[in-house]
C-alpha cells in the first residue's frame, strides 16, 4: 500500500450486449399485460402527436371519445348518434375482416376483399335497378333477398377466379386478388359514370336511388341490418372454423399443406370452398353498403376497407371473437379521427397519422406476444500485466 | 500430437440452457490441430449445442472460449468463419433455390459488387475432384438428394479453408462405402493439421476415425480419453449410463398372408424423370420388409405413392387383396395405411399446432372425436393426454406448439399417432435418423411389436444396422429399381452395400 505500483494489473471488462429473439407463445395474462402496455404507449405517442400540432391532448382524447361513443350529455337525453355512427362504420369493416380472416386461416392471401366487395355492390345494384324491369311480375319483397344472394354470389365467383388460377396454374393469389381489385373497382366506376348513371343526377357520379323495396330498413340511427349479417356471419364462421372437422382441416392446411395432404385432406376442394366463402362475405359487405346505407352505387361506397380488414384480421390473430371486438374499436378510431378534424380544427391528415400510429403500436405489441426477446450479456475479461 | 501442447481451441466452463432444459453444464473441451476429436453422446446430450456455440450460432450463458490461447467471443457465424471454424450441420444450411456454387460462395467476404462465380466454380471443381465429392455445380440444390447436399456442405468448408471443421453426424445418410471414404477425407484433413470435431452416435466411427473421444451425457462431460485407451463397451456404458441390448428380429415368420403387393409400379419424380421403374415387392402379415438404398434412389417416391401423395404412372398397388392403385391419401388411410415420414416437419407435423392437435391430425375424422357436426375437443384433449402418457413423451404443456419440442419427442408424437390409427400396413422412413440410442431402441421395439401383432411393416432406411436388426427380408433399391432381395439372416452389409452402389451382387451389374 506504499508507493503506487507503476506496473499494476489492469482488468478490462468488455461487455457485449446482444439481443436474441426466440419464438414462444405468450399465456393469456402476458398477452393482457402486453395489450395494456400497448394501449398506454399508444396514448402517450398520440399525446405527443397532439402536442406537436399544438392541441391539448386531454381535450383531443375527450373529443375523440365523444366522436366515437358520445358522452353523458348526449346519453342522458337518449341520444346515441355517435355510437350508432361507429356501428355503421363497423359493418363493412367487420364483414371484410371476416372475409379475409377466413382465407387467411388457410394462408390463402386474399388481398382482394375490395374487389369482391365491389362486385357484391355492383351485383346488388344491378338487381335493385333492373330486376323489376326485367321481370315486371316480381313481387317487391323478393328483390332484397335476390340482392342478398346476388351480392354474395358475385363476391364468391369473383374470389374463385383467383382460387382457380392458383390451383390450376400456381398463380400467386396475392397478385391475382390485388389486380382483380382494380378491375372490379374500375368496372363499378364505369357503370356509375356511364350506363348506370342516374339520368336525373345532373352528372353526379352515381346510380339512381334505389326504390324503397330495394332498401334495407334502418334499425336505429343509420345502423342497418348489415350489422346483424356481420354478427351472424361471425357466429357461423366461429362454428365452422373453430368447431367442425372442416375448420380443423382448413387450419391444418394453412399451417402445413404438406402435412394436411398426407393426412388425407382434399386441398383443392378446401381451397375453393374457403375462397368462395371468403368472397361471399366480402360481397355481402358490398351488398349491405348499397342497400342499407347509400341506397345507390356511387363514388365513396367503395371506400377500400380491404386494407383495414387485413390489419384487423392480424390484430385479432385470425380469431373470430377478437375480430368482432377489434372491428368495433378500429371503427371507433376511424369515426373519432374524423371528429378530431371537425372539433379541433386539425388537418385531416392528423387523423390518418393517428390511426397509423395506434395500429403500429399494437402490431409491435403483438410481436412481443409471439417472440421473446432477451438480453444476452457476454463478458470477456482481458487481463494485462 | 506430441509437442503440440497448446490447444487450437479451448472451451472452458460452458453453460447453455434453453427453456426447460440445460443443454450444457460446465463443459470443457480442448481441440488440437491435427487431431480428430469425436463427440459421442445420445441425442439431447448437448453435443450439437456445444458445437453450435463454437460455430457462433448460440451464445453461451457462461464460460469462455480460447482460440490460440486468446479469449475470444464468437457472437456470429461470420465471426466463427473468420476464426476458421466451420460446421457441416445435421440439418443442412443450404438455400434450396441456389446452385451448389452459389451456396458455397454465399456469405464469403469479397468485393461487394463483384461476384466471380467462374473462378469460384473452378476452385470448387478442383476441390470436389481432390476429395471425390462429386456434385453437380449449376443446378439448384433443392432438387438434390440428401447425400449430395451434404457434399455441398462439406465442399463449402473445404472452400473456405477452415482450420477447425465440425461434422455433425455426417454419415447418417451415407452408405458404408461412402462413410469409409468420408473417414479417409477426415483423416487426411487432420493430417494436414486441421482440427476436426466429429459428432456421432456410431461407435465404429469413433473407433475408426478419431484420435480423442469426449462422451457427453445429459449436458455434462462424462469423460475425455484417447480412443486407443477405451473399448467399445466402455464407450457405450459412458454414453447411456446403463447396459443396453439391441433388439433383434427373432425371424422365422412365414404367415403367407399378403398385405401389400406392388406390381410393376412406376412413377416420376418432381423433375419429371422416372423415379420408380417396374418395382415389384410383397409384404406379408407379421413381416418387416426392409428397403435399403442410398437416399435418392426412389425410396421417398416409393413411400409417397403408397400414401397417395404421388401419382402412379404405371403398375398396380394391391392392399389386402384390393386394388388401391390411384387411391387418394384419405382412401389409403381408410384402407389401413399408416406412415411415419422421413422429414418430420414437412409431412409429419403441423409446426404451430399444439401437441394435442398434432396427435389427431389424421384421427379427427373418426366418429369418436365428433359430436354431431362438431369436433369434440374435450375428447381429443383427453385422448392425446392418454397417448402422451402411454408413450412417455416429454411435453411441458400440451398446448405448446409442437415445433418447440425436441426432435426425439416430435418423432415419438408421430409414431404414437400412426400406431393409434387403425392400420394393417405401417410405412416408416428412416425412423431413427438423428435419434439417440435409447430412443432408437424404443422405436425398434415398437416396430417389432407391430410385426408381432400381425401388421405388415415396410421399413425404408439408410441405416444398414437397423435394417439387418429388424427386417425379415431386405430389398435393395438402386436407381428406381429393386436390384436385389434377400432374407436378412442370409446376407451381409457388404453384399447390401454393393447392391446399393449399383455394383450388383457379383455377376451382372444390370
Amino acid at each position: 500500500m506504499e508507493a503506487a505500483p507503476i506496473l499494476h494489473k489492469k482488468t478490462m471488462t468488455l461487455k457485449t450486449l446482444r439481443f436474441k429473439v426466440d419464438p414462444y407463445s405468450a399465456d393469456r395474462t402476458t398477452r393482457l399485460k402486453i395489450s395494456g402496455l400497448s394501449a398506454i404507449v399508444a396514448i402517450l405517442a398520440s399525446s405527443g402527436l397532439f402536442l406537436l400540432v399544438g392541441a391539448n391532448p386531454i381535450q383531443a382524447f375527450s373529443s375523440m371519445f365523444t366522436g366515437a361513443f358520445g358522452n353523458w350529455e348526449y346519453w342522458s337525453v337518449g341520444e346515441f348518434y355517435q355510437l350508432s355512427e361507429t356501428l355503421v362504420k363497423m359493418i363493412p369493416v367487420l364483414l371484410t375482416t371476416l372475409a379475409v380472416l377466413t382465407a387467411f386461416r388457410m394462408r390463402f392471401w386474399n388481398i382482394g376483399a375490395d374487389g369482391q366487395f365491389a362486385m357484391g355492390a355492383v351485383a346488388a345494384t344491378g338487381i335493385a335497378l333492373f330486376s323489376k324491369s326485367w321481370f315486371p311480375s316480381l313481387p317487391d319483397w323478393f328483390v332484397l333477398p335476390l340482392m342478398f344472394i346476388a351480392g354474395m354470389l358475385a363476391g364468391a365467383l369473383y374470389a374463385s377466379i383467383s382460387a382457380f388460377l392458383k390451383l390450376k396454374f400456381g398463380v400467386n393469389e396475392i397478385i391475382s386478388t390485388l389486380m382483380l381489385n382494380y378491375v372490379a373497382i374500375l368496372l363499378a366506376e364505369y357503370l356509375y359514370f356511364g350506363p348506370w348513371q342516374d339520368p336525373q343526377g345532373m352528372g353526379f357520379p352515381g346510380t339512381a336511388q334505389f326504390e324503397l323495396f330495394a332498401r334495407m330498413p334502418r334499425l336505429f340511427g343509420r345502423v342497418h341490418p348489415g350489422l346483424i349479417f356481420g354478427l351472424v356471419v361471425a357466429l357461423l364462421l366461429w362454428i365452422w372454423l373453430d368447431r367442425t372437422p372442416q375448420g380443423f382441416e382448413v387450419k391444418m392446411t394453412g399451417l402445413n399443406p404438406q402435412a394436411a395432404r398426407y393426412a388425407g385432406v382434399n386441398l383443392v376442394r378446401n381451397t375453393l370452398l374457403v375462397m368462395l366463402v371468403s368472397g361471399a362475405i366480402a360481397g355481402l359487405a358490398g351488398m349491405s353498403e348499397v342497400s342499407g346505407l347509400a341506397y345507390r352505387l356511387q363514388q365513396g361506397v367503395l371506400a377500400g376497407y380491404g386494407n383495414t380488414a387485413i390489419i384487423v384480421a392480424w390484430l385479432s390473430r385470425l380469431r373470430v371473437g377478437p375480430a368482432v371486438i377489434v372491428s368495433f374499436l378500429i371503427s371507433a378510431l376511424l369515426v373519432s379521427g374524423e371528429q378530431v378534424q371537425i372539433s379541433l380544427g386539425l388537418p385531416a391528415a392528423i387523423a390518418l397519422v393517428l390511426q397509423g400510429l395506434i395500429l403500429f403500436v399494437f402490431l409491435i405489441g403483438d410481436f412481443f406476444t409471439r417472440f421473446r426477446i432477451s438480453r444476452v450479456q457476454l463478458t470477456t475479461k482481458q487481463e494485462q500485466m | 500430437m506430441e509437442g503440440n501442447t497448446q490447444p487450437l481451441v479451448s472451451m472452458r466452463g460452458i453453460w447453455k440452457s434453453f427453456p426447460g432444459i440445460i443443454a450444457n453444464q460446465d463443459v470443457n473441451l480442448d481441440l488440437y490441430a491435427g487431431q480428430v476429436h469425436a463427440l459421442l453422446g445420445e441425442n439431447g446430450a448437448g453435443k450439437s449445442t456445444l458445437m453450435n456455440i463454437l460455430a457462433g450460432l448460440y451464445l453461451p450463458d457462461a464460460g469462455e472460449i480460447l482460440i490460440h490461447g486468446q479469449q475470444t467471443a464468437i457472437p456470429t457465424p461470420r465471426r466463427a468463419f473468420e476464426l476458421g471454424i466451420g460446421m457441416v450441420h445435421q440439418h443442412f444450411m443450404l438455400v434450396d433455390s441456389f446452385t451448389a456454387v452459389e451456396n458455397i460462395v454465399l456469405g464469403m467476404n469479397g468485393p461487394a459488387l463483384k461476384l466471380d462465380l467462374r473462378s469460384a466454380t473452378k476452385q470448387i471443381q478442383s476441390l470436389s475432384e481432390q476429395y471425390n465429392l462429386d456434385v453437380p455445380m449449376d443446378i439448384p440444390v433443392g432438387g438434390m438428394t440428401v447425400g449430395i447436399r451434404q457434399r455441398v456442405e462439406i465442399l463449402r468448408l473445404l472452400f473456405r479453408q477452415t482450420s477447425i471443421l465440425i461434422f455433425d453426424e455426417p454419415t447418417a445418410v451415407l452408405t458404408p462405402q461412402e462413410a469409409d471414404t468420408l473417414g479417409r477425407i477426415i483423416r487426411s484433413l487432420s493430417a494436414e493439421g486441421k482440427a476436426v470435431v466429429y459428432i456421432t452416435h456410431k461407435l465404429r466411427e469413433v473407433l475408426e476415425f478419431s484420435h480423442m473421444v469426449t462422451v457427453l451425457r445429459g449436458g455434462k462431460i462424462v469423460a475425455t480419453q484417447p480412443v486407443d485407451q477405451v473399448s467399445e463397451s466402455q464407450l457405450v456404458e459412458m454414453m447411456i449410463g446403463e447396459r443396453f441390448i439391441s433388439p433383434t428380429n427373432p425371424g422365422g415368420s412365414e404367415s403367407g398372408i399378403e398385405v401389400l403387393r406392388l406390381v410393376n409400379v412406376q412413377t416420376m419424380n418432381d423433375a419429371g424423370s422416372p423415379a420408380l421403374r417396374e418395382v415389384n415387392i410383397r409384404v406379408q402379415k407379421g413381416e418387416i420388409l426392409g428397403i435399403a438404398g442410398v437416399s435418392g434412389n426412389g425410396q421417398m417416391e416409393l413411400a409417397e405413392i403408397l400414401v397417395g401423395l404421388r401419382k402412379l404412372t404405371g403398375g398396380e398397388i394391391w392392399l389386402n387383396g384390393k386394388n388401391v392403385s390411384g387411391n387418394s391419401a384419405r382412401q389409403l388411410i381408410d384402407n389401413g395405411v399408416a406412415y411415419v415420414p422421413g422429414e418430420r416437419m414437412r409431412y409429419g407435423l403441423v409446426g404451430p399446432m399444439t401437441v394435442a392437435e398434432n396427435l389427431v391430425i389424421k384421427g379427427y375424422r373418426r366418429k369418436e372425436f365428433q359430436k354431431g357436426i362438431f369436433l369434440n375437443y374435450n375428447r381429443m384433449a383427453y385422448s392425446s393426454r392418454e397417448i402422451v402418457r402411454e408413450h412417455s413423451i416429454k411435453v411441458p404443456d400440451e398446448d405448446m406448439p409442437i415445433h418447440l419440442l425436441s426432435g426425439g419427442n416430435q418423432q415419438k408424437v408421430i409414431l404414437a399417432r400412426e400406431l393409434h390409427e387403425p392400420h394393417l400396413l405401417l410405412i416408416v422412413e428412416n425412423p431413427t435418423r438423428g435419434l439417440d440410442v435409447k430412443s432408437t431402441a424404443v422405436i425398434h421395439q415398437m416396430l417389432l411389436k407391430e410385426r408381432e401383432q400381425g401388421n405388415a411393416v415396410l421399413l425404408i432406411s439408410s441405416d444398414l444396422d437397423e435394417l439387418l436388426a429388424l427386417s425379415d427380408r431386405i430389398a435393395v433399391m438402386y436407381a428406381g429399381r429393386i436390384v436385389g432381395e434377400m432374407s436378412a439372416s442370409g446376407t451381409s452389409p457388404l453384399e447390401i452395400g454393393n447392391l446399393m452402389t449399383g455394383r450388383g451382387s457379383g455377376s451382372h451389374p444390370s
